[in-house]
């Protein structure tokens, strides 16, 4: 996947400007930046429900469009839970993996298979994202967009989740923001950062400091 | 289509079928019925399950479904529903 020369407006605000940035298979790319900086706009422009002002995005060198991005290329992990809530989980999940075969990575998940019987309105936050980010990183897509997979999350199921996504690595291509900044370092193979309306690559942790992420200690 | 589709079918046509009976109370002419549950209702609908679980379009986007598409089918598959049962009374009444 490539993004070349992206640039954004929302009205007359510029948020993101020539934008250049490529992801491929293994990949775990951590983007930083502070609030507003363009980090779930950029998500958004990747997953397509924005359109860029200029600029192209590319998947497997054939110019991105609904169709490609539907057709299961992109998951994208938004930072709201957006599972429908008046569900048992043992019904909801079949509606993305119809094949029993398919199903079991997910149900054979020890924290899956105790909540199977609940309706998703009834588990709590942090149980309801951790499904919605089993789902999509099982799904059959090239790359996953996590937009702050970490937030509400308890330390256990952080660490299954960092764990996934290790595993997950060799077949897919992740692109993860988060202000949780220490999970996605701890997972991050190359690190980006947003600011002034651009991407900078970050070759140290030290630099998120220095770039004004981070207090200077 | 999908189940993943009929999960959205659903979700959105009880707001549907909801404001059809509100019709149906006020109104009691079969035609306005019909006319509510495939256009009107159906309109309603979509602008109340945008309003309260709009979010969860991308439950279906990532699902492989777009939401036009989910929303068009859903308006036909109601359209036609509609005009079928109203082309049905019609022929009852005309004989």
């Amino acid at each position: 996947m490539e993004l070349k020369t992206i640039t954004f407006f929302y009205g007359r605000e510029n948020i993101l400007s020539n934008i250049n940035l490529a992801c491929v298979t293994g990949d775990i790319i951590g983007i930083f930046g502070r609030n507003g900086s363009g980090k779930s706009t950029l998500l958004r422009l990747i997953f397509g429900t924005l359109k860029p002002k200029s600029g192209q995005i590319f998947l497997n060198d054939m110019p991105s469009n609904k169709n490609l991005v539907l057709n299961k290329y992109i998951a994208y992990h938004h930072e709201q839970i957006f599972l429908p809530q008046n569900i048992m989980v043992r019904n909801l999940i079949p509606l993305y993996f119809p094949k029993g075969s398919d199903q079991n990575n997910i149900f054979h998940d020890s924290r899956i298979s105790k909540m199977e019987r609940q309706k998703v309105k009834s588990l709590s936050p942090g149980e309801q994202k951790y499904l919605q980010f089993l789902l999509l990183v099982n799904l059959n897509h090239h790359f996953v967009l996590l937009d702050e997979p970490f937030t509400m999350m308890e330390p256990l199921l952080k660490n299954a989740m960092k764990e996934i996504i290790m595993e997950n690595r060799f077949r897919k291509g992740f692109i993860i923001t988060d202000h949780y900044y220490l999970d996605v370092l701890e997972v991050a193979t190359r690190k980006m950062m947003i600011k002034d309306n651009t991407v900078w690559p970050i070759f140290k942790d030290e630099e998120l400091a220095a770039s004004g992420y981070l207090p200077e200690r | 289509m999908s189940e993943l589709f009929f999960r959205y079918y659903r979700d959105v046509t009880k707001y549907n079928l909801l404001f059809t009976i509100f019709i149906s109370v006020i109104s009691q002419s079969p035609f306005a019925i019909l006319m509510s549950f495939g256009i009107a209702g159906n309109i309603f609908s979509f602008f109340i399950y945008r309003h309260f679980q709009s979010i969860e379009y991308y439950f279906y986007l990532n699902g492989g479904l777009s939401k036009n598409r989910i929303m068009l089918n859903t308006f036909l598959i109601n359209f036609l529903l509609s005009f079928t049962l109203f082309i049905v009374m019609w022929k009852i009444n005309w004989n």
